[in-house]
């Protein structure tokens, strides 16, 4: 029993899922970016 | 090549927002790295309901002027708006499982709901690829676009109306935002750096639909 619980408190290791949420996310807007180029360009070249 | 100075912008301005929130804004002592996911989260459900609103906005208007750059509007902003709850929908469960123990609750009304605002406007995009006729086509999906946003306000204040486990505002709301400054600067950047993302995402998409009606009208003049 500590008197400062909020110093010794072991923080959770929650970083995978940090991760992935970042990495998803970002490709997500990435590939939709990605998406409205590659359309874009189709209907101009035609 | 031509460069755009609205997703040039919205591009550095989110990448920047990004190392913000990865390297230099402070860990939350309970819930670690994950807290982090709120950067991402947030702003995308803030952009989504945005996007909504705006379908719903153009929708009403178009059915009063039949203009058809309201319809083209509608039409980009709901799948943009799609784009940014998948995210929502994706992002919320990713935190949820570390610090709730669970990806997801059936009972829980905001994450339902939220579901649900999702299911309308994938089924307003599927409407719109069933319908031949162009004023058809705009005047029925205007329809379900107005009554898609009516679930907003109901998701926004569902965390109020129900018992849910989702929490609550805590900048959104009538009191001051209780967040500690170097985590509130983070998110404000957030917001702002998604909502350029938003209308970067709408410029390009509203200008593919200029494009490709002015094909479909080509191709309908030579047959």
């Amino acid at each position: 029993m500590t008197l400062w619980p909020r110093l010794s408190m072991k923080m959770p290791d929650t970083s995978s899922y940090y991760h992935v949420a970042y990495t998803v996310a970002l490709g997500i807007y990435a590939a939709y970016a990605l998406s409205l180029y590659v359309r874009s360009n189709r209907v101009r070249r035609k | 090549m031509k460069i755009s100075w609205l997703p040039t912008v919205a591009g550095a301005a989110v990448i920047a927002t990004v190392v913000r929130a990865a390297f230099y804004t402070p860990l939350e002592a309970r819930q670690g790295a994950a807290q982090k996911i709120f950067y991402l989260h947030v702003p995308a459900a803030w952009v989504a309901f945005l996007a909504f609103f705006l379908v719903a906005a153009a929708s009403g208007v178009y059915l009063w002027l039949r203009d058809i750059r309201l319809d083209r509007f509608a039409e980009s902003s709901a799948e943009v708006g799609v784009v940014f709850t998948t995210v929502v929908l994706i992002t919320g469960p990713l935190w949820a499982k570390p610090i709730w123990g669970t990806f997801w609750a059936w009972w829980d009304v905001r994450l339902v709901s939220t579901l649900f605002l999702w299911f309308i406007y994938v089924s307003y995009m599927v409407l719109r690829g069933a319908i031949e006729s162009p004023s058809l086509r705009a005047r029925y999906s205007a329809v379900l676009g107005i009554l898609g946003a009516f679930l907003i306000p109901f998701i926004h204040l569902s965390v109020y109306l129900f018992s849910t486990m989702h929490p609550m505002p805590i900048v959104g709301k009538p009191s001051k935002p209780s967040l500690p400054n170097e985590m509130l600067l983070t998110l404000l950047l957030s917001l702002a750096s998604f909502t350029l993302l938003y209308f970067a995402f709408l410029r390009s998409r509203y200008r593919y639909s200029v494009d490709r009606d002015a094909l479909a009208a080509a191709v309908d003049e030579d047959a």
